[in-house]
């Protein structure tokens, strides 16, 4: 009713407010909505502690210390030393040695006189100041066993050796037995030259870990053959015959590997494990023609260096596995054709090599065998395969990263002192090697473990449309904690294998975060998508709504003009 | 190197060894390779071959393979049954469908497309079964792995186990899968990976014959890989691996004419024989016609009650490598192939119904016999997308309505995502009639992520598998024929509803301007206002 009789000023007044309120009810609801409209559309992200992740990627986070316990034993002490006394000599040498190496190069002293003499960069450089061996000599009193766990060694010192030259021998199980003459001043030199040689390589060995560019490092070789570390391998022994028709040739691989292969891969099964496989091919021809030449009056067949990469006939020969993802280590023994027979492998000069075996870098080895053709048939037993399997063992060293322990430069470092070495036992890897593996391994899994880490936080920084899922933080998470413990059990204590196993751990978990399958989907909304879907519902919505907020701007600032106008007037 | 010094440990070794060595004695292999070849001239003129490349391992061989180590079974094959349980396997690629009304019976005939049936005797059976179809399209390279739940069945009374299990029963401790890719396309990606499980691969043997080229240009093809336990001679478990492959061609294609030699059908001849094969068999038959005459003097010649002429030979290292089998036809308007012998069913499937919504399925079902009734076993795994209506089941036949034809049925209904129709059932055709199922459907609209990428040509319906025990011709064929006979019907092209695919897209943005412009419209009501204009006049 009031309505009708109200003036047109009233009614314009009273829509003016309506509409004000209009306005901002629609504002407010868009306001409002946007977040939950966000929220709705946001993909799902759990949250990475990057920062800790990158806190690994700094040369102090990886800062490592290897403990290393050195018991001394000495019997026939003469009067006057005591083997306290020796033995805290011996740690200040090696402290001096080992752990002053933030210069650079330190050299032994005892090396100083025939290092000038021209030899220099052969003696012993420690030059890794992020990874450093430390050691703790102390002398032992009462005698006992071989230590039985990794980072222990212990040294005999006998003083009244009835030899007149010095003798040392390392034994195949963390010791060390040192044979003199008599015991004057240089026990120190020759136990601190025999410790720091021994762990010498090995020092070196850390350096490549950490820098890998740095051209300066002299085990890249060695490393680009090791295989990348795998919690399990599967090693594959493969027969191939290029023509059966030749001759038939069968194996008994069963023995052969049972008797050579498993007790060093045993010896192993505390870094990875092994799955066994062995196969026979017929008809396996080489992608390259052996060149036929003649050598001492006998026809036969060479392959030159330079072709051997081309060797192995990856699309006819099925060497991979269909149902396992573990890392495949092949180990082939080819029997070459009647036409092409004998075969041999050639060094670069032209000789014959007398193995006439290759390796492959980082895929595995490869022997020739020419066997002699009486007959259709030809059967390797188990003896005669023990060539071959002496071959393939020697790869799988190199393949797996077993260093062989020596003293390099013996001659400079410790004069006149005849030094032997254990062979490995049955395994085909002694204890010392072993150990050096275990460690080495360790250092090289907290590194690939942060590398891995860092580059999964700057893939999932980059890509922002990514979804990363709980499963991945848990992995993570799991990852960091494991570096973080084996980091913490490498400082604090010499418990090597306990470090080793949350070295594991974290490249394990690091590398299932990081070749996740959810990871690897791009199946995700992009924000261009989102944007092009909904413009058809935003642009009209918001241009009236805009033009009008502007409008009622706009009003209200010529209204509180024409108040102040009417104030001022 | 550390191991030319240390003999000592070696000369341990070798102690060891020895002694092992006493034990084993000379290395016995109990492996055996065989190689089978049959050529058959077909009534119409095409030349079906038939390859058989059979491996049996023995005992000894199989505790070998237990431990990793393969000679003449292929690691890959030797893996697979091994890490997934599995008992039996029976895998076919097959390409065009086997005329059974012109052709007779084969029993190397197959489903089109990929099948795969297999036994286990594991726990965690729908996980080895995962597995195996994804390890197995590694292998082939083909799409096995889209057999996941959804396509899987277990039938109870079609695929017993074809396996030498000895005293036990098999059915009451193996697990069977059953599953089929009616729209793979076979092609030489497949051939090839399965070419190299050959011991002589394709360089040596009858399977120096395969010429990509050619075997994929005939009428059929399929090829199988078949492994079932065996008793051996000496009571021991071992193990069977057979790979089957078999393919039609046409010689009349080329020139008018019913001559066939190998050259001619491959364009390749046998190169030798494969070292590794004890016994490699051809045999070439023919209809007994004296205007025929065989290419090459055959080892023996055999004659049999149907008039059919099967010529053997063996192929040895010693044979020469021009060999060159086949036949010449004097005449070559004879219209003489050889007549296989008929199983006296045939079937033949096809739909009915109309429109987007409902269809049917029709199965014409043939009993040639004149006077025998014949028990067979029928079938079918259908796609949760076509929903059954099991009521409108109906057997008709034309003869003698007194008849009992479903004897028993065996129906699994389907889960939308989950599994298929199943459909199994004993019938009794009577003699000399067509018995004809009917059965009706309506097709689901389906997701659109759930569409091929090619969604108007449709989907295939795999065949349906027909089971009966033969009954001997007399005299007994010398083929070795399974207790159980299969013949698979035609697959069955559905179209379903079909989205237009940019849909989504048109109806946001359908939506989205209807709702601007109420959105605008309403918006525009209340914040502008409506009031008479005084005009003064």
């Amino acid at each position: 009713m009031s309505l009708m009789f109200s003036s047109p000023e009233t009614l314009t007044r009273q829509f003016e407010k309506n509409r004000r309120r209009v306005i901002l009810s629609v504002v407010a609801v868009f306001l409002l909505a946007a977040p939950v409209w966000w929220v709705t559309t946001e993909v799902y992200r759990a949250p990475l502690p990057i920062a800790d992740i990158r806190a690994w990627t700094k040369p102090q986070a990886l800062r490592q210390k290897l403990a290393i316990d050195i018991d001394l034993h000495f019997s026939g002490l003469p009067e006057g030393q005591t083997s306290t006394d020796i033995a805290q000599d011996v740690n200040k040498q090696l402290a001096v040695i080992y752990q002053s190496a933030e210069e650079g190069h330190v050299h032994v002293d005892t090396t100083k006189e025939q290092a000038s003499a021209g030899i220099v960069g052969e003696e012993i450089v420690v030059p890794n100041p992020d990874v450093r061996l430390s050691f703790n000599v102390q002398a032992a009193h009462n005698a006992t066993g071989p230590p039985s766990e990794n980072g222990r060694y212990s040294i005999h010192v006998s003083c009244q050796s009835s030899s007149a030259i010095p003798r040392i021998h390392v034994d195949a199980g963390r010791s060390v037995v040192i044979g003199l003459p008599h015991c004057n001043e240089d026990v120190v030199q020759t136990l601190v030259g025999t410790i720091a040689g021994l762990f010498a390589d090995e020092q070196a060995a850390y350096r490549s870990i950490l820098n890998p560019s740095n051209p300066t490092v002299n085990t890249d070789w060695d490393n680009m053959r090791t295989m990348k570390y795998a919690r399990k391998y599967q090693l594959t022994l493969s027969l191939l015959v290029a023509n059966p028709s030749d001759m038939i040739v069968g194996w008994d691989i069963k023995d052969a590997i049972d008797a050579y292969i498993h007790p060093f891969l045993d010896a192993l099964n505390d870094i990875s494990i092994f799955s066994v496989h062995s196969q026979v091919q017929n008809y396996a021809t080489l992608p390259i023609t052996p060149e036929a030449t003649n050598k001492d009056g006998s026809d036969i067949h060479i392959i030159q260096p330079h072709v051997l990469p081309q060797f192995i006939n990856s699309a006819q020969w099925n060497l991979a596995s269909v149902v396992t993802m573990a890392p495949p280590i092949n180990f082939i023994l080819y029997i070459p054709s009647q036409s092409q027979k004998p075969l041999h492998l050639v060094k670069a000069n032209g000789d014959i090599l007398s193995t006439n075996a290759f390796l492959m870098p980082r895929w595995g080895g490869i022997v020739i065998a020419n066997p002699e053709a009486n007959s259709s048939t030809y059967h390797y037993d188990v003896q005669e395969l023990l060539p071959f399997m002496e071959i393939f063992i020697s790869q799988l060293r190199d393949l797996l990263g077993v260093k062989t322990i020596r003293i390099p430069n013996a001659h400079l470092i410790l004069p006149g002192v005849k030094i032997t070495y254990s062979q490995a036992p049955m395994t085909g890897i002694t204890l010392w090697e072993h150990d050096r593996l275990v460690r080495w391994r360790t250092i090289q899994n907290i590194a690939d473990a942060a590398i891995t880490l860092n580059s999964l936080a700057t893939l999932i920084e980059r890509l922002e449309s990514m979804v990363v899922l709980d499963i991945i933080q848990t992995q993570v998470l799991q990852a960091l904690g494991s570096l973080q413990s084996a980091h913490t059990s490498l400082q604090s204590s010499s418990n090597h294998t306990q470090s080793s196993l949350h070295a594991r751990a974290a490249i394990t978990a690091s590398e299932s975060a990081f070749f996740d399958p959810t990871m690897v989907a791009m199946l995700y909304f992009p924000d261009e998508h989102k944007y092009a879907v909904y413009m058809p519902l935003f642009v009209p919505i918001s241009v009236p709504v805009l033009i009008a907020v502007l409008r009622e701007i706009k009003r209200w600032k010529q209204g509180r003009k024409k108040k102040e106008h009417a104030k001022k007037e | 190197m550390v191991f030319s010094q240390g003999h000592w440990w070696w000369a341990s070794l070798l102690c060891l060894v020895w002694l092992g060595q006493a034990q084993a004695g000379v290395a016995i292999t109990d492996e055996s390779y065989n190689e089978d070849l049959r050529f058959t001239q077909l009534p119409d003129g095409k030349v079906l071959s038939e390859f058989k490349f059979i491996r049996r391992i023995g005992p000894l061989a199989l505790a070998k393979v237990r431990d990793n180590h393969y000679s003449l079974l292929p690691r890959s094959v030797g893996e697979i049954v091994q890490t997934f349980g599995v008992e039996e396997l029976h895998l076919t690629f097959t390409q065009g469908t086997w005329n059974h009304q012109k052709w007779g019976y084969s029993p190397l005939g197959a489903a089109a497309g990929v099948q795969l049936w297999s036994w286990f005797n594991t726990s965690s059976v729908d996980k080895q079964w995962k597995g195996l179809t994804h390890a197995l399209a590694g292998l082939f390279c083909a799409s096995l792995n889209q057999i996941d739940q959804s396509n899987t069945a277990q039938p109870l009374l079609s695929f017993l186990p074809e396996g030498d299990y000895g005293e036990e029963l098999p059915q009451d401790v193996l697990e069977l899968r059953y599953g089929s890719l009616p729209h793979e396309a076979v092609c030489t990606e497949n051939l090839t990976p399965w070419t190299k499980l050959l011991p002589c691969q394709t360089q040596a043997g009858i399977a120096s014959l395969f010429n990509a080229y050619r075997l994929f240009d005939g009428h059929y093809h399929s090829m199988g890989t078949h492994i079932r336990p065996i008793i051996t001679d000496d009571a021991g478990r071992g193990m069977e691996f057979v790979q089957t492959l078999s393919v039609v061609l046409n010689p009349l294609r080329l020139d008018n004419r019913k001559d066939w030699s190998l050259s001619s059908l491959f364009e390749r001849k046998i190169a030798s024989a494969c070292a590794l094969a004890s016994d490699t068999k051809v045999v070439v038959t023919v209809p007994s016609h004296p205007a025929s005459t065989l290419n090459s003097p055959p080892l023996s010649v055999l004659t049999d009650s149907h008039e059919r002429l099967s010529a053997h030979y063996n192929l040895d290292l010693s044979t020469p490598k021009d060999t060159d089998f086949g036949v010449t036809w004097e005449d070559s308007k004879v219209d003489h192939g050889v007549n296989r012998s008929r199983w006296y069913i045939d079937a033949h499937r096809y739909q009915t119904g109309y429109g987007g919504e409902r269809g049917g399925l029709a199965v014409d079902l043939r009993n040639h016999h004149p006077t025998a009734d014949l028990d067979i076993i029928y079938f079918e795994a259908i796609p949760w997308y076509l929903k059954l209506y099991l009521h409108t089941l109906r057997a008709e036949t034309a003869a003698d309505a007194s008849h009992e034809i479903i004897k028993d049925m065996y129906y699994q209904p389907a889960i939308d995502r989950g599994r298929p129709a199943v459909l199994e059932m004993k019938m009794t055709l009577p003699a000399n009639s067509t018995t004809t199922l009917h059965l009706e459907f309506d097709k689901a609209y389906i997701k659109y992520t759930e569409h091929p990428p090619d969604a108007n040509r449709g989907f295939d319906i795999g065949a349906a598998v027909i089971t009966f025990t033969a009954i001997p011709e007399s005299p007994p064929s010398p083929h070795d024929i399974p207790p159980q006979v299969r013949i698979h019907t035609e697959t069955v092209l559905v179209s379903l509803p079909t989205p237009d695919f940019s849909m989504p897209y048109n109806v946001i943005t359908l939506t989205c301007t209807l709702m601007a412009l109420y959105f605008g419209s309403v918006f525009n009501m209340l914040t502008r206002q409506y009031q008479p204009v005084i005009v003064k006049g």
